[in-house]
This record gives C-alpha cells, sequence and structure tokens, in this order.
C-alpha cells in the first residue's frame, strides 16, 4: 500500500472489449437487447487503412471464425461468406463510452473515461452500499450486458492495475494480498505501450509482467524508455495516479432509488424536493448554502438525464430547489424522455458557497429584496442565466462601452450611482435606447460641419426642427478596441423633428477627414439612440 | 397556459391578490387632467397599456411607460423587471442605462429580461407580478407596450 493513503483505495474498471460491435448491434436491436444470439452471424468493423480496408474490430462470432483486427475485409469475407461489415465510426465509439461513463456514476460520483473502450470508477468507500466489492463489480458487469454490452469488470488498488485486469480478461476482484501472485502473470500487451515497445519486449522474450520487472532497471529504461517503467509502475500499483472525473466531486448528494420506474414529471420533482430537504439538513451542518444543485435520473437501459439550477444567493429551502427544478423541467426545449421510467434519481450539490461569505448586506435584505433574489433565479432558470440582466456602468466614454449587461443571478446590483451628464434644466444628453451597432441614417446637412438638416432612418424622412451639438467623442484607442471597424471621432448631434421625436445621431470621422481621403465624398452618418 | 388565457389571469390578479395592494392610494402623476382621468391617479395593482400612435413613436411610449414606472419607484422600494422580447432590441434598440439614469429611472433597480416568444413574456410577466407583489414590471411585446403595476 502506498505510504501517504491511510487507507485502501479500491477502482473498478469495466472494459468493453466489443464496444464497436455491440453498438452496432445495439442500433440495429434496438436499445436493451442483451449479447449475441446464437445464430447471429459474424459481425466485424473495418477502416480504410492506406487504401486497404481492414478490420479493427471482431464480434465474438467473428473471433470465433478466426477473424481479427488487422485482417484485410477481402481476407475476412473469404474466410467468413455470411460476414456482416460496418464502417467504423470511431467518434460515435467515444460517445457511447461517454454515456456508459455518465451512466457509471450510479455507483460512485467519481467516474473516469479511460479510451479507447474502458471506464474506471473510484469506488472507495462506495462499494459496500452495494453488498461490497464482489458484488458490485458482478453488478456492474451484468448491468452492462444487460445494455447489450460485453464488459470485463475487474477491482483492484489503482486505476492502472484494474484496467491491466481488464485488459488481460481477468475480471473479478483483486485483493491486495493477492496483488505480488496475480500482476506478474500478466501479459506484456497491458502495459498499451506503442507498437515499437510492444515489438521490442516481445524480441527479448518479456512476455509478462513479471519477466520484465526483473530486469534491470536501468537497461530497461535505456532500451524500451522511461514511458514503459511508468507503465510498469502505474500497473503495479507503486505510484499515486491522479483521476480525472467526468463530474467534478460533490459537496455533498442524495440519492432515491425506484422499485418501479418513475416516469411522471411530477413524481420526480416530488422527489426533488425530498432529497433537497434530505440535503438541507447537511448543508446546514456544513454552514454552507448557495450551491449548483444537479439532479442526475438514471433509465435502466443506460441513458441518463441531467438537470442543473443554480441558485444566485444562499438558500437550503427545498422548496425552493423544487420550484427551480419545475422552471428548469418547463423551460426545456427537448422534453424529458423518461423512456420506461427512471430507476435512480440523485441530487448532487456541486459547488457550494459559506454562509458567512454572502454579501454582508444579505441578512439586512428585506422580504421585497428576497422576493426579487427568488425571482431572478427562477427566471434564470426558465430563459438562462444571459436572458436576465443587469446593468453595469463601466467607465467610458465610448457611448457602446459605457454599460454592460451582465447576469443577474452572478451580480448584485451595482452600489455606485450612475453618473448623470445632464446639466441643470437640460434635456437629457443620452439616450433611453442605443442601437448596437449604430443604424446608418442619408443625412444632409447645411454646414459642413453643422447638424444635419434632414435625415432618413428606415425609410422615414425627418426634417430637423432643433438640433443641439456637437459633442465630440475620440475613441479609446488605447483600450485596443477589436471591433472589426476601426473606430473614428465622432461628433454627436442631439436632434428634434418636426413632431417632437428626439434622436442621437453622429458623423463618423473628422469633417475635413472625410471630405479630403475621399475627394470630397460625404460623410457618413448615423442614429445611435432614440430619446424618451 | 394559452395566451389570452394568460392576460386574463394578468387581469384577474390585480383585485385578487392582496399583497398587490390595489387600495394603495393612486400616486398623482402630476399633470393637471391626467390624474382626473385616470380617477385620480395611476391605480396600483393593475395592468396597464401603452400604445404608441405610429411605430416611429415606440421610444415615447417606452419613455412615457418608464415614466409611469419611476413615479411608482419614487413612492415605493424594489426593482423595474423590464420584459421584452429578443426582437424588440433588433427592432427598437437596447435599454441605456446612462440616459435611463437621467430619465430618472435608477438602473441599478432595473433587472432586464429577454425571452423570445410573447408567450413565454406573458408567463414571465405573471410570474413576476405574483412574486413580487411590490415592484413594477414592463413588458415590451412587438411594437406594444404594457405597463403593471
Amino acid at each position: 500500500m502506498h505510504a501517504s493513503s491511510d487507507r485502501i483505495r479500491r477502482h473498478l474498471a469495466l472494459r468493453l472489449p466489443f464496444l464497436p460491435t455491440d453498438r452496432l448491434r445495439r442500433l440495429m436491436a434496438g436499445r436493451s437487447r442483451a449479447g449475441v444470439g446464437p445464430g447471429d452471424p459474424p459481425h466485424v468493423v473495418f477502416a480504410n487503412d492506406r487504401g486497404a480496408l481492414r478490420l479493427t474490430a471482431a464480434d465474438p462470432a467473428a473471433l470465433a471464425h478466426g477473424l481479427a483486427p488487422g485482417m484485410t475485409l477481402a481476407d475476412a469475407r473469404s474466410r467468413a461468406p455470411e460476414l456482416m461489415a460496418s464502417e467504423a465510426n470511431p467518434a460515435a465509439d467515444a460517445r457511447l463510452l461517454g454515456d456508459v461513463a455518465l451512466w457509471c456514476l450510479r455507483w460512485t460520483p467519481l467516474v473516469a473515461v479511460a479510451p479507447p473502450d474502458c471506464v474506471v470508477l473510484d469506488v472507495t468507500g462506495a462499494s459496500h452500499l452495494f453488498g461490497g466489492d464482489e458484488r458490485l463489480t458482478q453488478a456492474a458487469g451484468l448491468a452492462l450486458a444487460r445494455q447489450g454490452l460485453h464488459a470485463v469488470a475487474a477491482l483492484a488498488r489503482t486505476p492502472s492495475m484494474a484496467r491491466a485486469l481488464a485488459a488481460a480478461g481477468v475480471g473479478g476482484v483483486l485483493t491486495p494480498a493477492r496483488e505480488a501472485e496475480v500482476l506478474p502473470r500478466l501479459p506484456a500487451a497491458v502495459l498499451e505501450l506503442d507498437a515499437d515497445r510492444t515489438r521490442l519486449l516481445e524480441r527479448l522474450g518479456l512476455a509478462t509482467l513479471g519477466l520484465i520487472d526483473a530486469q534491470d532497471r536501468g537497461a530497461l529504461a535505456a532500451r524500451a524508455g522511461r514511458a514503459a517503467l511508468d507503465r510498469l509502475d502505474a500497473v503495479m500499483g507503486r505510484v499515486e495516479e491522479p483521476f480525472h472525473s467526468i463530474a467534478p466531486l460533490p459537496e455533498c448528494l442524495a440519492e432515491r432509488t425506484f422499485a418501479h420506474p418513475v416516469t411522471e414529471e411530477a413524481a420526480l420533482l416530488k422527489t426533488i424536493g425530498r432529497l433537497a430537504g434530505d440535503l438541507a439538513e447537511v448543508l446546514e451542518s456544513r454552514a454552507r448554502a448557495r450551491a449548483r444543485y444537479e439532479a442526475q435520473m438514471f433509465r435502466a437501459d443506460g441513458a441518463v438525464r441531467r438537470l442543473a439550477v443554480e441558485t444566485g444567493r444562499p438558500t437550503r429551502d427545498p422548496s425552493i430547489v423544487e420550484r427551480l427544478f419545475r422552471e428548469r423541467l418547463a423551460g426545456l426545449a427537448d422534453p424529458l424522455d423518461p423512456g420506461f421510467g427512471f430507476d435512480l434519481l440523485r441530487l448532487v450539490v456541486t459547488r457550494t458557497e459559506r454562509f458567512d461569505d454572502a454579501p454582508p448586506d444579505f441578512a439586512h435584505r428585506g422580504a421585497q429584496a428576497e422576493a426579487e433574489a427568488r425571482l431572478i433565479d427562477a427566471l434564470s432558470t426558465r430563459h438562462g442565466a444571459g436572458a436576465v440582466l443587469r446593468a453595469m456602468p463601466v467607465d467610458a466614454h465610448w457611448p457602446e462601452r459605457a454599460q454592460e449587461m451582465l447576469p443577474a443571478q452572478q451580480i448584485a446590483a451595482s452600489l455606485e450611482a450612475w453618473p448623470v451628464l445632464r446639466a441643470a434644466g437640460e434635456p437629457p444628453a443620452r439616450p433611453i435606447r442605443l442601437f448596437d451597432p449604430p443604424e446608418p441614417v442619408e443625412a444632409l446637412a447645411e454646414v459642413p460641419d453643422g447638424p444635419p438638416a434632414r435625415f432618413r432612418w428606415r425609410r422615414v424622412l425627418h426634417d430637423v426642427a432643433r438640433a443641439e451639438g456637437p459633442e465630440r467623442i475620440a475613441p479609446e484607442w488605447w483600450r485596443g478596441d477589436i471591433r472589426a471597424r476601426p473606430a473614428s471621432t465622432r461628433d454627436y448631434f442631439r436632434v428634434e423633428d418636426g413632431r417632437g421625436r428626439r434622436f442621437w445621431l453622429f458623423r463618423e470621422g473628422l469633417y475635413d477627414d472625410a471630405a479630403g481621403a475621399d475627394g470630397g465624398s460625404s460623410p457618413r452618418w448615423f442614429l445611435h439612440g432614440v430619446f424618451a | 397556459m394559452d395566451i389570452s388565457d394568460t392576460i386574463a389571469a394578468l387581469r384577474r390578479l390585480a383585485p385578487a391578490s392582496a399583497v398587490l395592494a390595489p387600495d394603495a392610494a393612486a400616486p398623482s402623476l402630476g399633470v393637471e387632467g391626467l390624474d382626473d382621468a385616470l380617477g385620480g391617479g395611476l391605480r396600483m395593482g393593475a395592468l396597464h397599456e401603452v400604445y404608441a400612435a405610429e411605430p416611429m413613436d415606440a421610444a415615447a411610449a417606452a419613455g412615457f411607460a418608464l415614466g409611469l414606472a419611476s413615479v411608482l419607484m419614487r413612492t415605493r422600494g424594489g426593482a423595474l423587471f423590464w420584459l421584452r422580447q429578443t426582437m424588440a432590441e433588433r427592432e427598437f434598440g437596447r435599454p441605456y442605462a446612462p440616459g435611463l439614469a437621467e430619465a430618472g429611472v435608477d438602473p441599478r433597480r432595473l433587472v432586464v429580461v429577454q425571452v423570445r416568444r410573447t408567450d413565454e413574456m406573458l408567463d414571465a410577466a405573471l410570474q413576476a407580478a405574483r412574486a413580487l407583489g411590490g415592484g413594477v414590471v414592463l413588458m415590451e411585446p412587438g411594437a406594444r407596450r404594457r405597463i403593471w403595476t
């Protein structure tokens, strides 16, 4: 055992040796169909390898006919005329492996994908929930078999060790006591080295891990490379390995299994509310409150649905969590497809914030502010956090940059008042609505650098009755604006047409520049905003 | 929920809900004649609809609605929820906080909610009106504008 860990870690590797052919058979037969029928023809998967069609995978029936990956398709057909051959689709295989990993979250919150055909579960401390290591290993293998996936399930101390066992086809549980007996007998192939190194080990006659391990380490490193030694140490369980889970480690979770799979949303929501109630007690004891809740719903046939909601401010109230999930369900573009029902529902809290980290004004906010925060949460859950926005002031002169719209859920209202440019007794200096990008208009000015006398916006001609300006705004070149059009100085005018409508117009560029550069062409005008 | 049902529910909500305090004093708009025409001021707990005579006057209508909102926000606390359809952004431009601040609406109390469809906006408005009690909800669909107090 490694000195730095005080308890024995346990990892379960689930290897799917026939992933490509299993995937295709499931496609053809519909999900949930188990294994291979006795009368099924051999099935292989091929890919174009430098002009030749070669097998990349073969199902058990094909193996029994003596077909193996690497063989040409023509060769395979001559040996087994009834052969069924499909083109390889590594992307679809990888997706299926990802789906399997997701589904494996039902056994433990820590699951990693080990391409091309393996998932590894950190079941330390989790296996007793399923009746122990042996039971869990068996159950996992069976569950995948029921989904039509051949699987080798091997449980051992480290991820690499478990994967090596599964790769060698040795299923079951390896207790630490038997490591010294079993591991040396594994074939060299379980190290998963590249072709050159594998051939080298073969040539040296090093067929098993035991033989390799007996070599002088310096000499071995010189011939087979440091990588080979590292792999050997990993498989032998001599190093602490990092574990990259597909899901972050939850703060806490609660789950419920259903003897009869559940299909109705109402029942799911009720269960979510109840689980949130359970979690509230845990969160209470940890003095944590703000959270990202994820509901993971597992279908018996291997599909998983995940929904997440976030609360913008601390809450442990289960009814709020339930309501947010109700919003989330109502806002789904695709309905939650329960199939034949969910048999496991888990509620996971993945990020929490200490209650005392909450903004200081939180405790003093009134019921009204509380109701508003709840409403913001509900609307953000339903329409997306990017749809519920607050305007934040930015210290910038360039009009488009002076405000930034940010998700209301993530920021509190700014404490600083907005600067008001309006002089006393004057009409507003800035419009209530801004067009971004500014809309081009045709304008006619009487004086070259004066306000327009009339302009046409959206096909309507406006005669300017009154005008005020210019207000010159220079681009903030020091900010390194990355907008496509290089900005030039703008002269802004507030104008009013004959019917009292007020607009914010600007002329782009200094008048002399525009006239000079293009040989007297008229300057370009834009409408940037409208006043009330 | 059907759109017409949602609108009907919004209209019904006012007299039915005590938290909306429909009996509370109606704030005066400060314009002679206008208060009388409205029956003594802006009624609370009601749905007010504001229409522009022509599309070009949409900004004026928005300004008027915002003016009503600012009257309400002066007399009571709470946020202004401005619900808009995403198409309104292209059509009318985006709410511009520096200008709103000058027009008397404190941007710090403004929450802009963007939704795609009209029925989503009405649902959100109903939800907001029920949740807030106080507060002001402003809806901006297509060319019409509604204000809920």
